[in-house]
């Protein structure tokens, strides 16, 4: 009875939390994303897929560092108390958001593996210099396309290689090897896992920004910026109008908006645009000292913390 | 469902007097009359003006209200919002018309095909340009290096 009491204290917590949490960001990311307009758009695309995260990191982290510690130590083992409707349905509900993230994922990960399987049969090896293993692949698959979490590869299809010239398929290859360095398909497979409805429009949104973010790391001058232009319009023409396959990267993804905004974007390549190495800012050396005095301050309080919390969820219970 | 827009002409039937006068209180946001008439609308009669407004109040597409002997205009709907009712209203009809449901949406889905492959012949040919402009942009620099070469 303990250990079912705990769990549904802790899983009703996780929930309220996350329901919460997820419907601030949803009234909330539209202004984040202007905020971060003016910066480069790979930082859009990493603070848009940070912000959706955000939910699940935050009840997960109260839940994992107060409620269960909180729990554990301050509930009296032997008493018998009685659990009310509301904790129950919101335990339940907390379950059962872990259990659909779970079934999501695991459904996109087998339709991903599903598909590359039928796109690989007969893949050959090709020879370039990238450290990401580059397959030669059949007419069915899309034109182009990062595959695999653990084990990327860069599917290119026959079709693909015959329309592309040496420059546009270097150029769309490094859009591709972005993509697996900034892993973005294991992104998309976090985003499976923490589905929740309203949240679409900040995915697309970050979708977008993380293919415009792999277009600016893919080119470093206005003639590659145009031979990538001039791959993606290629590719466009010979990839059917089709859902695109979830935990790939595919370097065209309809709808044809997205794609001329993405053109129009390589078109109007200006050298501002080229990728630069991180800078160390003033705020970021004092990053560890504020981190250190913040987790001292957690230290010293974590006892009355802990004391707070199962008064909220004594409270919860009745 | 109740519809959210009851005007009762869509903006495809609107003059162009009609639009005009649209896209200015589109931008202005409020305006009567006399401000349209002195400001860039000085090309118009005064009682023309009038006329067009009232006729769009008419057509419910603008909200008026009394300040001193004349009327301020502003738009009922957004550019947006009456965009999305008229195509809207559109498919609907064309939906009611035809006996197979299905048959409106793949002229659609053509159109949209022809539409996006016009689009991409655009943005290629945007590409051969901007790549023209770069060879002959690396070939006109090529000759002034040269000279500095044979100096040296």
């Amino acid at each position: 009875m303990f250990a079912l009491r705990g769990i549904v204290v802790s899983s009703s917590v996780f929930a309220i939390l996350y329901c919460l949490s997820s419907a601030a960001v949803c009234l909330t990311w539209r202004r984040i994303a202007r905020y971060a307009q003016r910066r480069p758009v790979g930082r859009v695309a990493d603070l848009l897929f940070a912000w959706r995260m955000l939910p699940v990191l935050f009840a997960a982290v109260v839940t994992l560092l107060f409620t269960v510690p909180s729990f554990l130590l301050l509930e009296p083992r032997a008493i018998r108390e009685p659990l009310g409707l509301i904790p129950v349905i919101t335990g339940l509900a907390g379950i059962l958001l872990a259990l659909y993230g779970a079934a999501h994922a695991l459904r996109a990960l087998f339709l991903a593996s599903r598909a590359i399987a039928q796109w690989t049969a007969g893949a050959q090896p090709m020879n370039t210099p990238s450290s990401v293993p580059v397959l030669r692949v059949s007419a069915a698959a899309p034109a182009m396309t990062a595959a695999g979490i653990a084990r990327s590869r860069v599917l290119l299809s026959n079709a693909a290689e015959s329309v592309m010239s040496s420059g546009e398929f270097r150029a769309a290859l490094n859009h591709e090897l972005a993509h697996v360095r900034r892993r973005d398909n294991l992104k998309k497979l976090m985003l499976q896992f923490v589905a929740f409805p309203g949240m679409r429009n900040l995915e697309s949104s970050w979708l977008q920004a993380s293919e415009m973010a792999a277009d600016d790391a893919a080119v470093a001058s206005l003639r590659e910026a145009l031979d990538l232009a001039a791959a993606l319009i290629k590719a466009s023409r010979l990839s059917p109008v089709a859902a695109p396959v979830e935990l790939t990267a595919s370097l065209v993804r309809h709808p044809a908006g997205m794609m001329s905004a993405r053109i129009e974007r390589l078109i109007a390549w200006t050298d501002d645009r080229r990728p630069t190495p991180p800078k160390l800012s003033r705020q970021s050396l004092y990053a560890p000292a504020a981190s250190l005095a913040v987790f001292a301050v957690f230290v010293a309080h974590y006892g009355q913390m802990l004391a707070r919390i199962h008064q909220a969820t004594e409270w919860l219970v009745r | 469902m109740k519809p959210f827009f009851h005007f009762r002409a869509s903006s495809s039937e609107l003059g162009p007097l009609e639009e005009r006068l649209l896209e200015a209180l589109w931008h202005r946001g409020t305006a009567t009359v006399r401000e349209l008439v002195d400001g860039d609308y000085g090309d118009l009669a005064y009682t023309t003006v009038m006329t067009t407004l009232d006729r769009l109040f008419k057509k419910d597409l603008l909200t008026r209200e009394a300040e001193g002997r004349a009327f301020r205009y502003k738009p009922r709907f957004s550019r947006e919002e009456l965009h999305r009712e008229v195509a809207g209203q559109a498919f609907r009809q064309l939906l009611d018309a035809s006996p197979a449901a299905t048959l409106p949406l793949s002229y659609l889905v053509e159109i949209l095909t022809q539409r996006d492959a016009q689009l991409l012949d655009d943005l290629s040919d945007l590409i051969e340009v901007k790549r023209k402009q770069l060879r002959d942009g690396s070939r006109s620099e090529r000759p002034a290096k040269n000279p500095k070469e044979d100096q040296q």
